[in-house]
Order: C-alpha cells, then sequence, then structure tokens
C-alpha cells in the first residue's frame, strides 16, 4: 500500500505506525540538550565551573533516553508519540533542580545520585510493563485480586513492617528497600475501579438504588481510613477524587460529583474538628502570618521564594530554594519558581496539560469501556496530584504533603508514574493498531 | 563547553541571563513542536475519517436531524442485502422515542439491521438491559419485520412481547430494554 492508501484507509500500515516515533525522537533529543543545558547551567550558577562529572551524567542520560526510546519503538511502536517527553522533560528538570539543592551540582549529593537510580529503574519498570502487559484489557479480569491488592497495600504500613516519616505512616521498610506502597496502591484500585464500574456503571445509570450507593460509601470510608490511621491526607483525597470522577463518567451523572464534594466537605470538616494534624493545615493555609515561624514557616518560605524568582527567575544556581524545607520533594515547584520564575512553573504545568491531554484522549479514542475508564483514571491520578500538591504550593488550597509527579524526589512515586504511563502508551498503541476508532452512538 | 570541571572564573551575569533565556525558549520550543504534532495528527485523523465512511458505519451514525444516506428504501435503487430493491418496503427509519435522553436520534434503515449493545450491532444501544445481539430489523415482502435473536430480557412491538418474527408497520413501536424506537 502506497503512503497516500495508507492515509485514506480504515487500516493503518507501518509507514503511518512510525511516524509517532519519529516525532517522539525529535522531542527527546531536544530534550536532552535542554536537562544537559539546564545541568550545566545549574553547576555554573553554584560554582562557576563546569561540573566536571558533565560527560558521566550526559552518558548516563542519553543511554536512558535512547534505551526507553528503543524499547518503545519495539513494544509500542504507534503509541502517542507526546506522553513520554512530557514525562522524560518533567524529570529531567526534577533532577537538576534535586541535583542543585543538594550543594554542588556535580559533587553529586546523595539525593541526586539516588534519584538518578530511581529513574534508571522507572524507566525500568516502564519497559517491563510495556513488555509484560501486551493488552490492557486483559488485567480486567484480575479485578478483584487488584482490588484487594490495592486495599492491602494501602493498609500495608499499618503493620509492622510500616515506619512514621515526618509524621505520616506511610512508609514500609522491609531489610534495606524503603518504599511507600500506596504508590503503587493508587495504579492496582484504578484498574480495580475501571473495571468494577464498567458493569456497576451501567445498572446505575439505569436505575439508581440506594444500594448502589454503597461502593461510594466504601471507597469514601476507605479513603477517611488512610487519613485517619495513616495520616495521608494526600493519598485519601487522590484516591477519593478518583472515584468520584470514575464514578460520574462511568454512569454519566453529574449528581455523582455533587455527592462526591459533599461527602469529602463533611469528611474534611469532621477530620478539621477531631484531627490536630488537619486543623494545623487548614490554619496555615488561612492565615500562615499566625504562626510565621512554626507551622506556617514552609509556606512563608515558599511564597518569598516565588516572589523573589518573578517572571524570568534568579537563574539555575543563582537562588536561595533550599530555604524551603522539604524543596526537593513537596515543594519543588517553589524551588523551579524561584530559579526559572513564573516562565518555568508555566512550562512545568504546560507539561502536565500536555500529559492529560494525552491521557483523556486516549480515553476518548477508547472503543472498550473498560480502557476508556482505566484512561481516564489514570490520567485522573497524574492531573489530580499534580493539581494538589502545586495548588497546595501556591496556597490555593490547604496543603498536603504529596509528590509532584515526575518532578518530585521519591523512588515509589517514580517507578509508579513511569508505570502509569506505560499502561497509557500501551492502551495508545492498542488504539492505533487496531485502528477501531469510536464507535458513533 | 571546553575545559570539563575547570573554573571558569567569575562568569558574568549576564552571560546566565542570556543562558538562561535560551534555556526557557528551548523548553517552549518542545511545547510549540509538541503542539504541532498533535495538530498534524488531529487534521490527518479528520481527513481519513471522512474519507473512511463505510456504508455500515454510515447507517449506524446516529444524529438529530437524520442523515437518511441515500433513500434507500423509497421504492427501489437501495443496496438492500437481504432482498433486492423491489420488496422493500417505505419505512426507513428508527426514531427513539424514549427515554428522553436520547429521544430523537434516528437510525436509517438500510435492509437488515441488528439491534443491540455489541459495536458490530447496525443500531448500537450502550445499555446494560439489552443484550450483545438483541435484534433485528428486515424488510420481507415489503413489511419491515423484527425478530429476538434469544435476548435476555425480550423485545416487544407495540407494547406486546413478541416470540417469533413479527410484522411492524409506519407508527409501530419497538422497545428494547428502556428503549423505545418508532418507525418513521
Amino acid at each position: 500500500m502506497t503512503a497516500v492508501g495508507a492515509r485514506r484507509g480504515g487500516v493503518r500500515p507501518e509507514i503511518a505506525a512510525r511516524r509517532p516515533r519519529r516525532v517522539e525522537l525529535g522531542l527527546i533529543v531536544l530534550i536532552a540538550i535542554i536537562v544537559m543545558a539546564a545541568y550545566g547551567l545549574a553547576s555554573l550558577g553554584t560554582s562557576a565551573s563546569v561540573p566536571g562529572n558533565l560527560g558521566p551524567f550526559l552518558a548516563w542520560m542519553l543511554g536512558l533516553f535512547f534505551f526507553v526510546h528503543v524499547a518503545v519503538r519495539r513494544l509500542a511502536p504507534a503509541a502517542d508519540p507526546v506522553l513520554l517527553p512530557m514525562a522524560l522533560l518533567l524529570n529531567g528538570i526534577g533532577y537538576v533542580m534535586i541535583a542543585r539543592l543538594g550543594g554542588d551540582v556535580a559533587g553529586g549529593s546523595d539525593l541526586a545520585g539516588l534519584q538518578s537510580v530511581w529513574t534508571a529503574v522507572g524507566i525500568g519498570g516502564f519497559v517491563s510493563t510495556l513488555l509484560l502487559v501486551p493488552r490492557v484489557r486483559s488485567l480486567a479480569q484480575y479485578q478483584y485480586l487488584l482490588g484487594l491488592g490495592g486495599i492491602g497495600l494501602l493498609a500495608l504500613p499499618l503493620l509492622p513492617v510500616g515506619v512514621e516519616i515526618n509524621g505520616a505512616r506511610i512508609w514500609v521498610s522491609i531489610g534495606p528497600v524503603n518504599f511507600q506502597p500506596g504508590e503503587f496502591a493508587k495504579i492496582a484500585l484504578a484498574l480495580f475501579f475501571a473495571a468494577y464500574l464498567v458493569d456497576a456503571g451501567e445498572l446505575i445509570k439505569n436505575r439508581l438504588e440506594l444500594r448502589d450507593l454503597v461502593p461510594i460509601a466504601a471507597a469514601w470510608g476507605a479513603s477517611v481510613g488512610v487519613m485517619v490511621l495513616e495520616r495521608d491526607l494526600g493519598s485519601s483525597m487522590l484516591v477519593f477524587a478518583m472515584f468520584v470522577v470514575l464514578m460520574w463518567v462511568a454512569t454519566a451523572r453529574t449528581m455523582f460529583l455533587g455527592l462526591g464534594a459533599a461527602l469529602f466537605a463533611a469528611g474534611g470538616f469532621v477530620a478539621f474538628r477531631l484531627f490536630a494534624h488537619v486543623e494545623r493545615r487548614i490554619d496555615s493555609w488561612l492565615d500562615p502570618w499566625a504562626d510565621p515561624r512554626d507551622s506556617g514557616f514552609q509556606i512563608i518560605q515558599a511564597t518569598f521564594s516565588m516572589a523573589e524568582g518573578g517572571l524570568a527567575g534568579t537563574g539555575l544556581g543563582r537562588g536561595d530554594p533550599d530555604r524551603v524545607p522539604f524543596a526537593e520533594t513537596d515543594f519543588i515547584f517553589a524551588a523551579i519558581g524561584e530559579e526559572l520564575g513564573l516562565a518555568g512553573t508555566t512550562a512545568i504545568l504546560m507539561a502536565f496539560l500536555i500529559l492529560i491531554g494525552s491521557g483523556l484522549r486516549i480515553a476518548l479514542r477508547a472503543t472498550r469501556p473498560f480502557e476508556k475508564l482505566l484512561a481516564v483514571g489514570l490520567t485522573t491520578l497524574l492531573g489530580i496530584q499534580a493539581f494538589i500538591i502545586m495548588a497546595g504550593v501556591v496556597r490555593l488550597i490547604p496543603l498536603t504533603g504529596i509528590t509532584l509527579p515526575f518532578v518530585s524526589y521519591g523512588g515509589s512515586a517514580l517507578v509508579s508514574n513511569y508505570v502509569v504511563l506505560a499502561l497509557l502508551m500501551r492502551m495508545s498503541h492498542e488504539q492505533r493498531t487496531t485502528g477501531d476508532a469510536e464507535a458513533p452512538r | 563547553m571546553r575545559g570539563l570541571g575547570v573554573s571558569l572564573g567569575p562568569v558574568s551575569d549576564q552571560l546566565l541571563i542570556v543562558l538562561r533565556v535560551c534555556l526557557l525558549a528551548l523548553v517552549y520550543l518542545v511545547f510549540f513542536r509538541v503542539l504541532r504534532a498533535v495538530w498534524v495528527e488531529l487534521r490527518d485523523e479528520g481527513a481519513s475519517a471522512g474519507a473512511a465512511m463505510t456504508p455500515t458505519m454510515a447507517a449506524r451514525r446516529v444524529s438529530r436531524p437524520a442523515p437518511v444516506p441515500a433513500p434507500a428504501a423509497v421504492g427501489g435503487g437501495g443496496p438492500a442485502p437481504v432482498d433486492p430493491a423491489s420488496s422493500s418496503p417505505a419505512a426507513a427509519r428508527l426514531v427513539v422515542v424514549a427515554p428522553p435522553s436520547l429521544a430523537g436520534h434516528a437510525f436509517a434503515l438500510d435492509g437488515e439491521t441488528t439491534i443491540g449493545r455489541g459495536a458490530g450491532c447496525g443500531v448500537a444501544i450502550n445499555d446494560a438491559h439489552v443484550s450483545k445481539l438483541h435484534a433485528r430489523v428486515y424488510p420481507h415482502e415489503g413489511t419491515w419485520f423484527v425478530e429476538d435473536l434469544g435476548s435476555t430480557n425480550g423485545t416487544s412491538v407495540d407494547g406486546a412481547p413478541i416470540s417469533a418474527p413479527t410484522p411492524i408497520g409506519a407508527g409501530g413501536r419497538i422497545s428494547i430494554g428502556e428503549i423505545v424506537m418508532e418507525l418513521a
């Protein structure tokens, strides 16, 4: 078939399937240049020298980029071309900020070294997900296993293996390995909700009965449980928001958005009254200046930090973003705001918008309800998580400590977000190879 | 970048500013290329969607003012697969009358048409009470007939459940699950 025939016909032969990868390669090359330049600039800014380990850094980064690109060419050649580059851009900028926050960029702080290892593990997770999941819809048959597994992972830190760090009991420590099982629970729960709502959503759409509200009540109960027992506000909000959005998408009833908001408000109010840590968060959101040295300190520092950045930032390595506590994880957005200014934070926002847009486009093009719901669920996870923490840092909503996907330091989060990305890429590839567009309805 | 690891001495602030602006410009160049790639893809998709429209898809397409692609059933000339032209009845549309949220949607009948939840059906209804392949409507000797294809919840014509192929006249109503369609 000729190229013209390929464009006309419903079936997309290989010529058309190659194009996404060419676009992707172009973007990845540009992003490699950006990350390298940012790394060099950060070093020039802090110590006025080109980092001595620029060569090894470059080799490591180019090796990873090349590996993941070739893997996608092999495993999902027709997948969306912009998902992976956006993730790599966020990951790269985040890495440079983490290296820079460690002090001397070239000195290779502990966190930066770990983050580069985690990036490699994340990309390994991305490739193995593509390799192990040839068809996303085959995951639907494990729905109850995934649901139980997700809840189990969420509850795991409550067992003796869990450890409490910075007031939240969300870590599990087994031998030398520390990780946050909640990050992987999100994916398992997204798969479970999507599979469950394929059938349940249809029934609820037609006849709403009281017992149909049991699942939403259970999800609410679980997220309240997580909040109370592990004091992890972020994950609790995230899982609940994802469930409400999926209920809404599956049933086409706007009522569920209202119900979700009402339940959330009720839960939030009770938590505000009962738990000191929630009350502290809300108080320091409403008026951080009431207690500027303690509970309001972080958010005030972040505000000053971003104000200092202005429009184009102080320049990488030229600001003092390390004055904000947890600048590598929760507050990395403030660090970017200080050194790259509004232009830099807008870039981060745009990268997330493009990721979310591509994810929702996959959902729109999906023909099977399970894939549609799953794409919505996974995209919601990424989008809401990014929103919760960015809005928290700029004091639009009360702060909840979760990581900025792909950008913040954090192994579990990075790996799980790459797995989410791989599932989206896999669905996108399936859609474009079978050529099944959305059936008109 | 020459002299790896060698201190360059005091780097002028102006140079750093220029480099920073270049970096940000590069980042925005990436976004520009992303948006252009998405735009090109959408444009091509739009072009191929128009060309790849098959007759079955046209029959399945739902729209408010019904498209009625070529009056296939009027007297003759339509490519009716079951019975050649002469015996095709005059009515050629199924119009949804209930539930209100779907009312007004119309499906053009182009010879034998299947109704069901499956995506391959001529009239695809996304409803839990509709079987994957629920029923079919076909022309026979100048009349439209409705036949239930072993569905779980059954099919009714003008309110009465059917067990055998049942003739349906203009204005007749087919009920499947919550959905009522009128032959027009």
